[in-house]
């Protein structure tokens, strides 16, 4: 899971072009949204598109886009989770 | 020399000039027009917006270009590799005209400039201006004409909407060079005998070409079609020959115009015209103000120019005259910023279409309707409306919208 949360912040900072913040200084818990890193709905498109091509998972539900980008503790379990039904 | 006396000197009289002349005029002051050419006289800058309607209505002259029976717009068509992006003016987001016109700007701006002068304002055609003198906001303008006579004018303000003449930013050293990369047009009006009410000749026909290179196809009422390739001065070096010769290959290297233009007659040998963005430090001085193609003009591509000439004159003139009138004008905040307002947006958009995202927004599969009557406000011309997302956000809504059309197809691919 660390090792998963890790590469997660490292996927999102190049994804999302982030500038001003390195991967290492967001907080596995931390908000990823509103107060916390701030992203706005095209950020939201973003990581649906990161998990997708690098997990192969797809987020089509809004609700469930709300729960799985909470953080990215949050992604990460989600990711977890999914890939154990998957096989 | 002789000298005469006036309250507002108009250097140019195109679009600019007549329209900020016409508006002071009937404020009751004294204004005189000097223009260096003969009119008619060609010049491009053929397709119009609906915004400009607006200030040829306060100038008092849109009667008299209706009975001139010029081509109605109502939209623009973008058109690559088959595809079509329609956009009308009758659906947009900003209340405002729906319609403009196409037109040859011989007779556009003749038509313009007569009505001005049977309005009460003298022009003086074939002179020039040779110097200018300014003793606080007063002025002495020393123009001559195709004789050689010369006359002195005082005037108490002088609205420069000289053009590509750019006669105070010249004189003044003002000149300063656009952040838009040069290009070059080739162009030529053709008898349009193919054309067929299909192909819908009240809207300008853009088309992608390559790259980078577009071609614009402005159908006027008198069966005439304006043609003309725009690009990068490099794309035109791989063709060799007489600008006909070259122009007669384009067209038939291109599959929408060929069927249409192979072997039309050329109504004029065709023209070219290239790096024609040039700008300046300052859009007003102490008794003088730039109007229209003299602040900048940017690119053929969303036909801004006439537009942004005539709606900054509308502004620049109801400005002298409270100026004239006693009353104090803040110019940088009430002139230049609110000119920027709108030649930013459109700047943004010039960008944004030889980048290829506008290609993006312009040809996506889905296209989201309230967004496109946002986008279709700015190509109508009303690049003021602070309401409109994607005018206030205009740097950077482009960018966004045409990401987020990319990532929804990422999104629905399959797995």
């Amino acid at each position: 899971m660390d090792k998963l949360i890790g590469d997660l912040k490292e996927q999102i900072a190049v994804q999302l072009k982030l500038k001003n913040i390195k991967p290492e200084d967001i907080g596995d818990d931390e908000p990823l949204f509103g107060a916390g890193l701030g992203l706005d709905s095209l950020d939201v498109l973003e990581l649906i598109v990161l998990l997708k091509q690098k997990y192969k998972l797809r987020v089509t539900n809004p609700e469930d886009g709300l729960k799985v980008f909470r953080s990215v503790r949050a992604m990460a379990e989600f990711i977890t989770a999914n890939r154990l039904q998957n096989t | 020399m002789s000298t005469e006396k006036v309250d507002v000197l108009v250097i140019g009289a195109g679009p600019a000039g007549t329209v900020a002349a016409s508006i002071v005029n009937k404020a009751g002051f004294k204004v005189k027009i000097v223009e260096k050419q003969k009119f008619p006289r060609f010049v491009i800058g053929e397709s119009l917006l609906p915004r400009c309607m607006e200030a040829l209505t306060e100038a008092g002259f849109v009667e008299a270009l209706k009975e001139k029976g010029f081509q109605e717009k109502g939209g623009a068509k973008f058109v690559k590799n088959g595809k079509i992006c329609d956009y009308f003016f009758a659906d947009q987001f900003t209340a405002g005209w729906n319609w403009t016109w196409q037109v040859p700007r011989a007779e556009f701006d003749k038509t313009l400039a007569d009505t001005v002068e049977q309005m009460g304002v003298p022009i003086c055609y074939e002179t020039a201006v040779t110097a200018i003198t300014f003793n606080g906001s007063d002025s002495v303008t020393t123009v001559e004409d195709i004789n050689g006579n010369k006359t002195d004018i005082e005037a108490r303000f002088i609205i420069d909407g000289s053009g590509y003449g750019r006669v105070i930013p010249q004189l003044f050293n003002l000149d300063k060079p656009s952040n838009l990369a040069p290009r070059k047009a080739l162009f030529v009006h053709t008898v349009d005998i193919n054309r067929s009410m299909d192909e819908e000749p009240n809207r300008i026909t853009i088309i992608v070409h390559k790259p980078g290179v577009w071609i614009w196809v402005i159908p006027f009422s008198s069966g005439v079609t304006s043609v003309g390739f725009v690009g990068d001065p490099d794309f035109f070096k791989q063709y060799e020959g007489s600008n006909e010769k070259v122009l007669r290959e384009l067209i038939a290297s291109q599959p929408y115009l060929d069927n249409r233009l192979k072997d039309v007659g050329f109504v004029f040998d065709p023209r070219i015209l290239e790096s024609w963005s040039t700008t300046t430090d300052q859009f007003y001085g102490d008794g003088f103000v730039l109007t229209g193609n003299v602040t900048e003009f940017l690119d053929p591509i969303f036909s801004s120019g006439v537009t942004l000439a005539t709606v900054s004159s509308q502004k620049a003139a109801n400005l002298v005259i409270r100026k004239l009138n006693g009353e104090n004008v803040d110019w940088e905040q009430e002139y230049t910023k609110h000119l920027l307002q709108g030649v930013n947006t459109f700047r943004s958009y010039v960008m944004a279409w030889y980048e290829g995202t506008l290609d993006t927004i312009f040809f996506a599969e889905k296209q989201n309707h309230e967004v496109k009557k946002m986008i279709c406000s700015v190509l109508a011309g009303y690049v003021w409306d602070m309401e409109n997302p994607f005018v206030k956000n205009h740097h950077v809504a482009l960018q966004k919208l045409a990401r987020t059309i990319e990532l929804e197809m990422l999104a629905d691919e399959e797995i």
